[in-house]
């Protein structure tokens, strides 16, 4: 059985607002790309740390964020990669429909950069949107981190800031 | 679209199950096949919304793991992992003959005691 880090748990209920120093130890706590809005997580970082983290509701988990510091360590946020299905359009109309469809199934749309997006792959899915938009439609892994995600009324991130 | 049901259904079957100790649970992990038409978000947002009414179980955590699709290679008679939905052994022969992937249950449940009931 694995043991844990110093035999203590680190509760969070609030993200520190200090900027982490040079000399601390940098540990990460892994989270799946859809677990970024969970607000309970128990669940042990890389080096071992036991974490409660007790996520207020306006805080936002993205990629590097600092969820706990002391003088020992710094635990910031990684999110695993993923495989993701990925439109690559200049074509606004084309992404317009695109988004349509995939924002109908209630799933999150994620900007990778100027002319391309992307959502988590589903297997069902991804070959109903290749046969319908075609070579556009191509898989590859990426980090879905929600800086990134699209939303009607602006992004994500910026609303909870 | 269909989460929040299954959020509901999943607790209906953990009473069931357990009648006596149910509200003491923990944890739960589900498992999600790639290509059981479950979107892990939706799972994990319809959860978030079930504990705001039901309050009780705000300490409770939902994990949910995606499992990769397996299928089954007649050719060579040996499973593989299908990678960026290609559904080719490394044989080189295609199949379509999944083994993984369309499933969705409950793989384990932790209560409060520890006791760990799979």
């Amino acid at each position: 059985m694995k043991k844990v880090l110093n035999n203590q748990v680190i509760k969070i209920d609030s993200l520190p607002v200090l900027t982490p120093l040079q000399h601390q130890e940098e540990d990460s706590l892994v989270l799946e790309w859809y677990e970024v809005n969970r607000t309970l997580i128990k669940r042990e970082t890389l080096s071992g740390r036991m974490i409660h983290l007790d996520k207020p509701l306006s805080a936002v988990l993205q990629q590097g964020t600092v969820i706990y510091l002391d003088e020992v360590c710094v635990i910031r946020i990684f999110i695993k990669p993923c495989t993701c299905i990925v439109l690559h359009s200049n074509d606004l109309e084309l992404v317009g429909l695109f988004c349509f469809d995939v924002g109908n199934r209630h799933l999150p749309i994620y900007l990778i950069d100027e002319n391309k997006i992307a959502f988590a792959y589903d297997g069902q899915l991804f070959p109903a949107l290749q046969q319908k938009y075609g070579s556009p439609v191509t898989l590859a892994n990426y980090r879905l981190d929600p800086s990134q995600m699209i939303n009607c009324y602006g992004n994500i991130v910026g609303q909870k800031r | 679209m269909h989460e929040i049901a299954i959020v509901k259904d999943i607790f209906k079957t953990l009473e069931q199950a357990y009648p006596d100790t149910y509200k003491q649970i923990s944890k739960i992990r589900i498992q999600a096949g790639l290509l059981a038409n479950i979107q892990p978000i939706l799972i994990q947002n319809a959860f978030e919304a079930f504990i705001l009414d039901e309050v009780q179980f705000r300490e409770t955590e939902l994990e949910v793991e995606l499992l990769p699709i397996i299928a089954h290679c007649t050719t060579c008679e040996s499973d593989f992992e299908v990678r960026f939905h290609r559904f080719v052994c490394v044989c080189g022969q295609p199949s379509g003959q999944v083994m993984q992937g369309e499933e969705l249950r409950i793989s384990q449940v932790i209560f409060n005691d520890l006791n760990n009931i799979q």
